[in-house]
């Protein structure tokens, strides 16, 4: 993929950074969410779009449980999220997706549902992977209670006084996801059926949706379940404190394997991004409005990176790596950087690089972004690709010609000796229990030999081996048919021949893996901040926060 | 012991016989059972692929590839010039693949068209076809015991009879088409039905590429600690 041909910054080509700089796990781990964001583009489309918000359901008893619908209609689309409450008993509560059990549970409706619509997914829902939706829904998801943070937030509405303010931007949310399924699980609609629509084709657009009425439907419940314990004396959230929560979303390994499997949409993703970070680098100069737009981000972040809690030592440290830089950053602007001079953003870019670590770096990049809207805004419509379109093997491309591709994007794969313990420690597989993607250790844990196919280095190397029993001119059906292990890795060689940022270039087997990189890789994108990893596999994130509401949306300055 | 998998129920009308899937749960449930049953991930990815060209022209992919899954795995196939060998019968899902790979090669249709041989549950190697065709940018018949079975044009498109059989085995010859597609094109869906004992089956296979949970990657998974908080 290139967006080249239709830059308005022909030149950003120039200032590109390699994808051997970029592609490593110890920068991706440290992704940054930026305007680019999938929330943001969901947010910046019904804003400019004028998207009207109804709530024609809202049926719940004092402890929560009952249902809920609330409609975003667009110019030619409405959709609704259709929510269910429970009363579910603390034993059960449990943020993993091993769970089967949840407080809320919601699906995103193609349209508006009917009365029949309602009776079945009220069956359905609930039950979530033990039930069945259908191309009329989008996602299905479910959410718990950040459960004292919850009751102390009714109790305190309830009585008619704020809830501690405090204690709110601690924790940030009042509900967390733990899982939102899209594309086509459970029955729902495939991504490919409806990706025609404009406000779907931007990836994860329907799920980015869900959880932004889902944030609604939190500060909702809660302050309903407020008035019936307190009648009148019952007081609604201080719009401010409701401005600062989000919806938290409990991630796991689940999400680390998407990105290698889906290694067009990872090439995009980080073009796209870095495509945004050239166009800005080249500028040659600018002006007051920009420059006052990246001091108010770069104040925003300073907050955000007090506000940001962790307990887990990785996280700890980055964090102060954040803080500290992004202090030494507030410094050089005011006193040292010359936003009069040419180039001023790429003098600050490259000022960066020498000054800052890396978790500050990433952080200036979607800093860099923010005033720079009419520049990067239209590369949304570069993020999405079929799939599809780049699966057929090439059977008559040469040996040669596959050997060229990989030296271009598979060189890295080369620097690891594979047999080594250390190098080989883990393995991927899908749980029989979940049928949900997990790490195993191989030389502790049985199952090794079902691993998934993550070893995409190993297997490069091990595909470059076997071209070297081989001819230039020989097509590689050849090689496919004598030797069909090489399958996968040949199409992959094929698939990422022109998208340099397709691949994670570390070996993911390691023992020094951290797979939370992953998830956070991820999750940025989507617009998640707030990083908080809970052991090596698993994290914490929050989505919306201080985003704006529906009913604010309209008189929102441009997002 | 290897556990059973019961199909989903339906709901909203549907026969409960049936399980309607989208196409990404085609995609995924053919491919975890190809990998089941011990094929490359490659190869699996195939069949993944297959399954959904099937199910989104409106066939019924699960029981040719269930078949073909939980039967023989077929001969060797040796492409060549005009006529393939192999020693017995090939499997559709590898001979499809084969064809796919060299159907720019001296090895492929070309203008003379191949005799692949006898092929197990040919309907396997439908997709492979359409993908050769486009690859050739040329319109392709392909023969089923010497008759016309599907043809397909230079994109790809598949024109046959929409209630194709499932058959077992047959002699296939992939030719240049001689003249415009006799039968209709077959309509694009975006879900298809299988048996719920069809279904049951294939998540059963599935289950071989699976690994037990063990109590130590349910605390990695994050079970071991508590939410209530």
């Amino acid at each position: 993929m290139t967006c080249a041909p239709l830059s308005p910054v022909p030149e950003a080509a120039n200032y590109r950074r390699n994808p051997a700089e970029v592609m490593h796990l110890s920068r991706l781990g440290l992704n940054h969410p930026t305007r680019l964001s999938f929330l943001r583009i969901l947010l910046r489309r019904m804003q400019d779009e004028g998207w009207q918000f109804e709530r024609p359901v809202f049926d719940f008893d004092a402890k929560g449980v009952g249902r809920a619908v609330y409609c975003a209609k667009g110019p030619t689309q409405t959709y609704s999220l259709v929510a269910f409450g429970h009363d579910l008993p603390p034993a059960m509560r449990s943020d993993r997706v091993i769970a089967t059990a949840w407080d809320s549970t919601f699906t995103l409706f193609d349209g508006i549902p009917d009365a029949a619509d309602l009776d079945r997914l009220a069956r359905n829902v609930p039950v979530q992977e033990a039930g069945r939706v259908t191309a009329k829904e989008l996602t299905l998801s479910r959410a718990n209670r950040s459960v004292r943070l919850f009751e102390h937030v009714v109790q305190a509405l309830a009585s008619g006084i704020q809830p501690d303010a405090a204690a709110l931007a601690d924790t940030g949310y009042l509900m967390r996801t733990t899982a939102v399924y899209g594309s086509g699980k459970f029955g729902a609609a495939s991504h490919a059926s409806i990706t025609h629509r404009p406000e779907i084709a931007a990836p994860f657009q329907a799920e980015m949706l869900t959880v932004w009425l889902i944030r609604t439907f939190t500060v909702d419940l809660v302050e309903h379940m407020a008035r019936c314990r307190g009648g009148d004396v019952a007081v609604p959230l201080d719009p401010a404190v409701k401005r600062g929560l989000g919806v938290g979303n409990s991630t796991g390994l689940g999400m680390a394997p998407f990105l290698v499997r889906h290694p067009m949409l990872l090439n995009n993703w980080i073009m796209v991004r870095e495509e945004a970070l050239a166009r800005v680098r080249a500028q040659t100069g600018t002006d007051d409005p920009r420059i006052k737009a990246f001091k108010a981000a770069l104040d925003a972040a300073l907050d955000n990176a007090r506000l940001w809690n962790t307990t887990h030592s990785v996280q700890i440290d980055r964090l102060a790596d954040l803080r500290s830089g992004l202090a030494t950053l507030a410094e050089f602007v005011a006193q040292a950087w010359d936003a009069r001079g040419q180039y001023p953003w790429n003098t600050l870019w490259l000022w960066a690089q020498a000054a800052l670590p890396l978790e500050a770096q990433e952080a200036l990049l979607a800093l860099l972004l923010e005033p720079h809207g009419d520049l990067v805004d239209g590369l949304s419509e570069c993020l999405s690709c079929d799939e599809a379109e780049a699966f057929d093997i090439e059977g008559a491309m040469t040996v040669g010609e596959l050997r060229a591709d990989m030296a271009a994007n598979y060189a890295w794969s080369r620097d690891t000796d594979y047999a080594q313990p250390q190098e080989c420690a883990r393995f991927w597989y899908v749980s029989e229990d979940k049928l949900e993607p997990r790490l195993g250790e191989r030389f502790d844990e049985p199952g090794g030999e079902r691993e998934l196919p993550l070893d995409i280095g190993r297997q490069a190397a091990a595909l470059y081996a076997a071209l070297e029993q081989r001819p230039n001119d020989q097509p590689v059906a050849h090689l496919l048919l004598q030797e069909p292990v090489h399958r996968l890795m040949v199409r992959r060689v094929q698939m990422t021949r022109a998208r340099p940022f397709a691949e994670i270039r570390d070996n993911l087997l390691s023992a020094d893996l951290l797979p939370i990189d992953m998830l956070r890789c991820k999750l940025a994108f989507f617009g998640a901040n707030r990083f908080d990893p809970r052991s090596d596999r698993w994290v914490r994130i929050s989505l919306f926060q201080n985003c704006p509401y529906p009913h604010e949306l309209s008189a929102e300055m441009r997002l | 012991m290897m556990a059973t998998i019961e199909a989903p129920d339906q709901d909203g009308g549907v026969d409960p016989a049936f399980v309607v899937l989208s196409l990404p749960e085609v995609a995924a449930l053919a491919l975890r059972a190809a990998r089941g049953a011990g094929l490359t991930w490659g190869m699996a990815e195939e069949c993944g692929n297959a399954a959904v060209w099937l199910a989104a022209h409106g066939l019924d992919w699960s029981i040719d590839i269930l078949a073909r899954l939980t039967g023989e795995g077929g001969a060797r196939i040796v492409p060549a010039a005009t006529k393939w060998t192999s020693k017995g019968a090939v499997c559709g899902l590898h001979a499809g693949a084969t064809l796919a790979d060299f159907a720019t090669l001296p090895e492929g249709p070309g203008t003379n068209g191949v005799r692949i041989g006898l092929v197990n549950h040919p309907l396997c190697l439908l997709p492979f076809a359409a993908r050769a065709a486009k690859a050739m940018q040329s319109s392709l018949d392909v023969m089923l015991d010497d008759n016309l079975w599907a043809s397909f044009d230079k994109i790809g498109r598949v024109y046959a009879d929409a209630k194709l059989g499932h058959i077992a085995i047959g002699l296939i010859d992939i030719r240049p088409a001689a003249k415009a597609p006799s039968f209709s094109a077959l309509l694009n869906v975006q879900s298809g039905a299988v048996s719920a004992a069809a279904y049951a089956s294939l998540e059963t296979i599935a289950l071989n590429m699976t690994v037990p949970a063990t109590a130590q990657s349910q605390a990695g998974a994050g079970a071991a600690r508590s939410d209530n908080d």
